[in-house]
């Protein structure tokens, strides 16, 4: 039974381990972390993000760049015009690396609660999640 | 054991006014050179037993930085006033650049850093002080960087100031920092030099970690410090 449901459902596009960092008002920017495993055939492309929590989202890649300095390397953070999940890939969203970026947040966050998201892709249709708000 | 050079019949044997003149020479000399090899072989064993017992040198998970130097005063603006650095002589002082409106880099090393300071035991962490200090002192006020350090931990400081007095400190550590991707007078990223520093209770630089040493190498870091305490005191 689940076998063949699992043959029956369409090569489908999920975020796996999601979280919303929490982070205090009035500071207006977060972003948010996971994995999103693209079972298609083609390489998607996360280009954004819509939620009722704040003005708007974009996916961002952090660079450290080594400048031979003695205080250790410049980082920052890059807005990108997409992030690509590779065909029968994935891509990791995660602290200090690749992320979507939560811009102008509305209201304040709460700690342990869901926030709901919009992602928006190239080359597959919109996924909506409910991730919790975690403070880590 | 006993050699043939034993002169065991020198030490208990026959009473000394029978034993010819010869003997006697000999045994005046035997126990100096038998007292020189004791003594040699307490030495030796001394020093064994020293380099197994002795506790190795510490080891700090990024090199301590040769010849530190006392580093120099700085003033800068609390919720609460006006903060200066030696305000916190006697403590082990960490200081971090960042900015409040960092999405990813900031909030990750200032989480790890509360982490890293909540293992500590109560009276070592009352002897640590850790402050984030704003490279974006246009966005970030006084009370904006009491609210973000204090999210944290309680403990932490949050710090800002003119942008002059600023640049004046993030030069003192090498930090570089600037304006990206501007897209309206408000609206910014910051590019900075997200290292953390470490100050011994002397005020002197010591240690400086990357920002991913922090994630990676917790208890590690934890340990630095306790060590930077316990050596001073």
């Amino acid at each position: 039974m689940a076998l063949s449901a699992t043959l029956a459902a369409p090569p489908t596009l999920t975020l796996q381990d999601a979280w919303l960092r929490w982070i205090p008002a009035p500071v207006p920017n977060t972003a948010l972390y996971g994995v999103l495993v693209n079972d298609t055939n083609v390489d998607v492309r996360l280009v954004g993000g819509t939620t009722v929590l704040a003005a708007s989202c974009m996916p961002m890649t952090t660079h450290k760049e080594d400048t031979g300095s003695p205080s250790g390397p410049v980082v920052s953070m890059v807005p990108v015009e997409a992030l690509i999940v590779p065909a029968h890939g994935r891509l990791r969203l995660e602290p200090g690396g690749d992320h979507l970026m939560v811009m102008g947040l509305k209201s304040p966050l709460i700690e342990g609660t869901e926030a709901e998201l919009t992602l928006r892709f190239d080359g597959a249709p919109p996924l909506t999640v409910n991730v919790p708000v975690l403070r880590k | 054991m006993a050699s043939r050079e034993d002169p065991a019949g020198a030490s208990g044997g026959a009473p000394m006014p029978q034993r010819p003149p010869g003997r006697a020479r000999t045994f005046a000399f035997a126990r100096p050179l038998w007292l020189l090899v004791g003594a040699f072989l307490a030495v030796a064993a001394a020093l064994v037993l020293w380099n197994v017992l002795r506790p190795a040198p510490y080891s700090y998970l990024s090199e301590p930085l040769s010849n530190p130097t006392v580093a120099t005063d700085f003033t800068l603006l609390s919720a609460s006033g006006p903060v200066h650095l030696s305000d916190w002589d006697g403590k082990v002082v960490v200081l971090f650049f960042g900015y409040t409106h960092c999405p990813d880099v900031c909030p990750t090393e200032m989480m790890q850093l509360a982490k890293i300071t909540a293992s500590l035991p109560s009276t070592d962490r009352e002897r640590v002080a850790v402050a984030m200090i704003s490279v974006d002192p246009e966005r970030d006020t006084p009370q904006v960087m009491a609210t973000y350090a204090h999210a944290f931990s309680p403990a932490f400081h949050g710090l800002t100031g003119t942008p002059d007095a600023i640049a004046v400190v993030a030069k003192q550590y090498y930090v570089s920092y600037q304006k990206t991707d501007q897209t309206g007078p408000d609206a910014y990223f910051m590019r900075h030099t997200a290292s953390v520093y470490v100050l011994d209770p002397n005020r002197r630089l010591t240690l400086i970690y990357g920002g991913d040493d922090l994630a990676s190498h917790p208890d590690h870091i934890a340990r630095d410090l306790r060590h930077l305490l316990t050596r001073s005191s």
